[in-house]
């Protein structure tokens, strides 16, 4: 799993904890994040990491699921991902009687990955669809295997305790309250590299007087990359940096799903930035229609000249105000409480 | 080609055929590549059935060579499920491999039960094979780091050979992923016993030996040896 499925889990397991134990296994690089937040987490690494062949690889993640299933004695399996590995769904087969197996399948994936979406769903009791605000220009293989699919709102995870103020977030991030504050979360990039994205983008904004800028950067990434420091944009590795979002005015995000409907459903008038080279994640479709529908604009970053353009737009204080109102018509974000309750039922 | 009696060439082959076929009448002519025609397609017809029962004899040794390797793994997944089982009963570990502590800073004696395997032991992992095969030959080691941050971590990584598994309980992994050895993450959970979790381990990757990273807080007992049990109970320290 990415860190967009172990956050999706997180955000289900934070609901969860009231009434049962939530163990996170994850394949992903991003353990200190659950771990930190509580959660008790297993991990197996990628074959290549192992540096063993993928079919042993598999046979490896059956056998540790059995290992988990028989330590945990789990009465539900949620899977969060794209593809249920051969592993996986060999295991599942086998502990068909004595769990729960439910996929937290997300949808928008690209036309032309075809996928055999129903085989894949076959060693799976339920399949639960985290909402997409931008459905309605889903054209991928999920739309047409929607029958007995529990689709919920969007699933963005929300660390607990009470949010700060403007002037706490501020001070805790390094910027000045006074300034009209922008988010960069683009992922990876020199801010001084003008020919990256997050440089063009940061040094975009930096010459703009009365903007301040934020990158945001992996909690997972060890060095600092803000080159020789000449940059005004201060670097923020705080997860989630939605507890942190009263510090900012505007966004420029990346365009997939965790970013996308975070930022959407807080309310903030954000750039969209959509990878047009992903796998399955359809970004391009989703940055298409906020852009369509008013609720955020489309910028795609191999074309540098419209950058100015897309800023001044963004920061238009008019056009902030009207893209707030239409973003406080989205429905909250709030699917994970609809699986939790789901997962609780479930439970014996 | 081949000479006659008289020394003469003549031809053989698709060019005696040709001159048979001028020398005869017209209509034994026809008779003639009528009958040679039947015969290249009869022997067509035998080659093209052989051809395809070849194919399927392959196909077949193909099928029951995946279904043996299935039977195998399906086999040796039992196999460790029992040993599994067996630990939980008995709480005991089945881990059975020699253990040697590393004092901080010591350097790994890489031939520390290194001696080949005995033959039982060579039948023995033919029957039950580990889930997972290194590459190359020699002793399969398990390096348990759980004492250990990341970052007190990375120096061993290259102190042991590419036959090793570091089993980590830093969540901070960023750092040996970046190494070249295989990593397992060991948190300890209430789930799953330090034992258990050994026991694992060694049904997966077939441990033949264990080195234990002793912390440069605690110091751990300097360069001895010691048996499983006091490996997980005073070496490493017992969740449980």
């Amino acid at each position: 799993m990415g860190l967009g499925h172990v956050t999706r889990m997180m955000a289900i397991g934070d609901e969860l904890r009231d009434q049962v134990d939530p163990v996170i296994f994850t394949l992903s690089a991003a353990l200190p994040i659950p771990t930190r937040a509580g959660f008790t987490v297993e991990h197996l690494a990628s074959a290549d990491r192992l540096g063993v062949p993928v079919s042993q690889w598999h046979a490896l993640l059956d056998d540790r699921i059995d290992q988990l299933v028989d330590a945990y004695e789990p009465d539900v399996l949620l899977f969060d991902g794209v593809h249920p590995y051969r592993g996986l769904r060999e295991a599942l087969h086998r502990h068909r009687k004595r769990l729960r197996r439910v996929w937290v399948r997300r949808a928008m994936w690209r036309q032309g990955v075809d996928a055999d979406v129903r085989e894949l769903a076959a060693p799976f009791d339920h399949i639960v669809e985290p909402g997409e605000y931008a459905s309605d220009y889903d054209r991928g293989a999920t739309v047409a295997a929607r029958r007995d699919v529990v689709r919920v709102a969007p699933i963005c995870y929300r660390a607990g305790g009470e949010r700060p103020d403007r002037q706490a977030a501020c001070r805790a991030l390094g910027v000045h309250s006074e300034n009209t504050n922008v988010l960069v979360q683009l992922g990876a990039g020199q801010i001084n590299d003008v020919n990256s994205t997050v440089g063009a983008v940061a040094t975009e904004l930096a010459g703009r007087s009365g903007v301040g800028v934020a990158v945001a950067r992996s909690v997972l990434s060890a060095r600092a990359t803000g080159g020789d420091g000449s940059s005004t944009a201060v670097e923020v590795r705080e997860f989630p940096i939605t507890h942190w979002m009263a510090a900012f005015d505007a966004a420029i995000i990346a365009g997939g799903y965790n970013s996308f409907h975070e930022a959407l459903s807080i309310g903030i008038p954000s750039v969209v930035v959509p990878n047009l080279h992903t796998r399955t994640d359809d970004q391009d479709a989703r940055s298409r229609w906020a852009d369509d529908h008013g609720m955020a604009i489309r910028w795609d970053d191999a074309d540098h000249a419209r950058l100015p353009d897309v800023v001044d737009r963004l920061l238009d204080p008019a056009a902030m105000s009207q893209t707030r109102d239409r973003l406080s018509t989205l429905p909250p974000a709030d699917g994970a409480h609809t699986v939790a309750t789901l997962v609780a039922g479930w439970v014996r | 080609m081949s000479t006659s009696d008289s020394g003469r060439r003549v031809p053989l082959g698709h060019g005696l055929y040709l001159r048979v076929l001028d020398a005869l009448p017209e209509e034994a002519q026809e008779r003639l590549r009528d009958a040679m025609t039947t015969r290249r397609r009869v022997l067509l017809r035998i080659r093209l059935v052989r051809q395809r029962q070849i194919r399927k004899l392959k196909r077949s040794l193909r099928r029951l060579r995946r279904a043996l390797i299935r039977r195998v793994r399906r086999f040796a997944r039992r196999h460790r499920r029992w040993r599994r089982t067996d630990a939980l009963l008995r709480g005991a570990t089945a881990a059975a491999a020699p253990v040697k502590v590393l004092a901080p800073g010591e350097l790994p004696d890489l031939q520390f039960a290194a001696s080949p395997p005995t033959r039982w032991e060579r039948v023995l992992r033919l029957v039950f094979p580990p889930a997972v095969e290194f590459p190359g030959s020699g002793p399969t080691t398990l390096v348990d780091a759980r004492h250990l941050t990341a970052e007190q971590t990375l120096p061993y990584l290259d102190l042991f050979d590419e036959r090793s598994v570091f089993l980590v309980s830093d969540p901070d992994i960023m750092a040996v992923r970046e190494g070249s050895r295989a990593y397992e993450f060991g948190p300890i959970t209430d789930g799953i016993s330090a034992e258990l979790r050994l026991d694992h381990l060694s049904g997966v990757y077939g441990i033949d030996r264990i080195f234990v990273l002793a912390s440069p807080d605690h110091g751990g007992s300097p360069g001895g040896e010691s048996t499983p049990s006091s490996h997980t109970t005073s070496a490493v320290g017992s969740p449980t």
